[in-house]
């Protein structure tokens, strides 16, 4: 281990090395490296159609890695937003089945997330419970809750209106949910960047004792986090709903594992405090790109739970090596 | 807090003593409260067959749960174990349908989970990563391979004396996994108890920092509790194929989420440290019964899985309360 600890000292020495060792290029040269290899395999990879799917696709994992960027650098974890998102998706298509108004369903779908975010919030705060064990507890209550209140059916929607809005308009001929995507991500950076509420969701993951030292109310943020989380969750279960046209009783497969990884391979430190949701795009770009070629690539979906947990893995081995200097 | 480490294996009478009855008993409180509600909402709870069906049941949880102590007591948290008992499962399945001997499917099983626990804890230790998140990668991992091992299908096989071993037979009415799990039990027990191993997860699962300074060697024993928590799972998987004649790629998923609620519904400490086996037993019981009870009852799966999530989150609640008014 220290040899290769001197040897990345070596590296960082060398300009170029560095730059090709830094997280962050690392992971925009996977990006490349998966597209150039993906071209090569297969002919319908490259082509704008296909980009535009792969777009559409990560939608949902996008803005939910968003709020899983905010859980993690304030040094929590959310393990339930899977399970979560399958349940808010039915309280939503539930509203639009009743006839009711679409701002009336936005609000169901926003605010059931913030209410679920804040349970597990205050759990882990106030209880001083690990945040692993409350959201897997609060995983199974809602996977149960879903397929109870369903009986495992579907929930179809039939509300063109909805539709329109949030899965199928395109301004400037580019998908609507790529717009919501993007004013999401300016809205997070703001309040990230330029609030004390971000400034202390770093200092909180940091240093808990330190930043509670100087004053900032440490629970109350770690529970705004997660009511934060809550809402990215209601935000991709209305866009996911429209998208599908039903309340889905099937969580979408392994949300968690993916925004995790996504949050991790960015190079946001899964100990809190380091990273950003800039680094995070590029995960989530990373994990749509594999997920997509090797999709097209037929390749079967046990062998991309291989790839994905193993990558998971070694970047976390790498993330630790790198930063071991620090 | 490590006066409490040190008391737990050893304490004797002293421990019943030493902390608040109720939430001593409260478990146990639990269980017969439960076992006379279901006698009262269903002819068929309280009968002999069913309590040897409650065991049989059981089993499976309890095995699994007493890996999870390990690795909890060790301050450590094992997501896979699902993932693991799963692999392990259709590994001895797809031997045993091959016609290989029971004996080296059983031990190419135990290799399995022991390799897979190794990998765990090696990861987690020397990369200095936590352990929910190794494992939760690893979980994807194993699973994968579980599935691509058998291209996602079911693999039957036909050894009675297997399945007579591990699940069907029954010595003076007692079924043979109960047996199986009993001995089990006074081994680990032993060894968590009685040796110099036992004390060293404790006081590790304590304090690491101040373990090391003690002069353990803290990463030697998380990677050796992360292997007998592989071995233990696998061992899990031998009572689960044994009684269904199968192995399924899927077959344990979820598991560790009852091992979870099995150990902390029993008092372990999910921070590490504190805890002990037989807390474990209750805490599988209880689950065991509730499984067995609201099954009778005729509520479906689901709402059971809601009515678990929920207890979970109760159960770390009123222990981390436990703990505040303590400290």
């Amino acid at each position: 281990m220290t040899t290769l600890q001197k040897r990345a000292e070596q590296a960082q020495q060398h300009p170029v090395l560095r730059w090709l060792l830094n997280p962050e290029s690392g992971v925009l040269i996977g990006i490349v490296a998966l597209v150039v290899f993906f071209s090569l395999q297969s002919e319908f990879f490259f082509d704008v159609d296909n980009f535009l799917n792969i777009a559409r696709q990560m939608t949902m994992l996008m803005i939910v890695s968003f709020g899983m960027t905010f859980v993690i650098l304030s040094g929590e974890i959310d393990l339930s937003v899977g399970t979560v998102l399958a349940l808010i998706g039915i309280f939503v298509a539930s509203t639009l089945r009743r006839d009711l108004p679409i701002p009336v369903a936005l609000a169901v779908g926003i605010g059931s997330g913030a209410l679920i975010g804040f349970i597990s919030g205050f759990i882990t705060v106030k209880g001083n419970v690990p945040s692993f064990i409350v959201t897997l507890g609060i995983f199974s209550v809602a996977r149960g809750a879903a397929i109870w209140l369903t009986n495992s059916r579907a929930i179809a929607i039939f509300n063109d209106n909805y539709f329109a809005i949030f899965a199928d308009a395109e301004p400037l001929g580019i998908p609507v949910s790529l717009w919501y995507m993007v004013a999401i991500y300016l809205i997070l950076i703001f309040i990230l960047r330029y609030t004390r509420f971000g400034t202390s969701v770093y200092a909180v993951g940091g240093n808990r004792n330190a930043a509670e030292l100087s004053g900032i109310y440490t629970d109350r943020v770690k529970i705004g986090v997660f009511v934060l989380m809550g809402v990215m969750v209601g935000v991709a279960a209305i866009l996911q709903t429209a998208r599908l046209g039903t309340g889905f009783v099937e969580p979408p497969r392994n949300l968690e594992l993916d925004a995790i990884a996504a949050v991790v391979l960015g190079g946001t430190a899964f100990t809190g405090g380091r990273g950003s949701l800039s680094k995070t795009v590029l995960g989530v770009v990373l994990i749509a790109v594999l997920n997509n070629g090797l999709t097209l690539l037929n390749v079967q979906s046990y062998y991309q739970l291989i790839i994905k947990g193993g990558i998971i893995v070694l970047a976390l081995l790498l993330d630790q090596w790198l930063n071991r200097g620090d | 807090m490590s006066d409490r480490a040190l008391q737990q294996p050893t304490g004797g009478l002293l421990r019943y003593v030493n902390r608040n009855t109720i939430s001593e008993f409260g478990v146990l409180i639990a269980i017969i409260l439960l076992i006379i509600g279901f006698s009262f909402a269903s002819p068929f709870f309280f009968t002999v067959s069913n309590f040897a069906n409650i065991g049989r049941q059981t089993t499976l949880l309890a095995i699994t749960s007493f890996a999870m102590t390990f690795v909890i007591l060790s301050g450590e948290i094992d997501i896979s174990i699902g993932a693991i008992a799963s692999l392990s499962g259709v590994v001895i399945a797809l031997l045993l349908r091959e016609q290989f001997p029971m004996l080296l499917a059983i031990l190419a099983g135990l290799t399995v989970g022991g390799l897979a626990g190794l990998l765990n804890g090696v990861i987690t230790v020397k990369g200095k990563i936590p352990s929910f998140i190794v494992t939760l990668g690893t979980l994807s991992v194993i699973q994968g391979t579980a599935l691509a091992m058998t291209n996602a299908s079911t693999i039957v096989f036909s050894n009675d004396l297997y399945r007579d071993l591990f699940a069907r037979a029954s010595l003076f009415g007692i079924p043979a996994p109960v047996i199986f799990a009993v001995v089990l039990f006074f081994v680990l027990n032993w060894l968590l108890t009685s040796t110099r191993f036992g004390s060293n997860i404790y006081a590790v699962g304590g304090g690491a920092d101040t373990a090391r300074l003690a002069g353990i060697p803290v990463d030697r024993v998380k990677i050796l509790v992360f292997t007998l928590s592989g071995v233990l799972t696998a061992m899990a998987s031998l009572v689960l194929t044994a009684r269904v004649g199968n192995g399924q790629p899927l077959g344990a998923q979820g598991l560790e989420l009852d091992a979870i609620a099995a150990v902390v519904l029993g008092g372990t400490s999910f921070l590490g440290g504190r805890g002990a086996l037989w807390r474990t037993v209750l805490g599988a019981l209880l689950i065991g019964v509730l499984n067995n009870g609201l099954t009778l009852v005729s509520i479906a799966y689901y709402p059971q899985l809601l009515v678990k999530g929920g207890i979970i989150i109760l159960a770390v609640y009123i222990d981390s309360l436990t703990r505040g008014q303590k400290s």
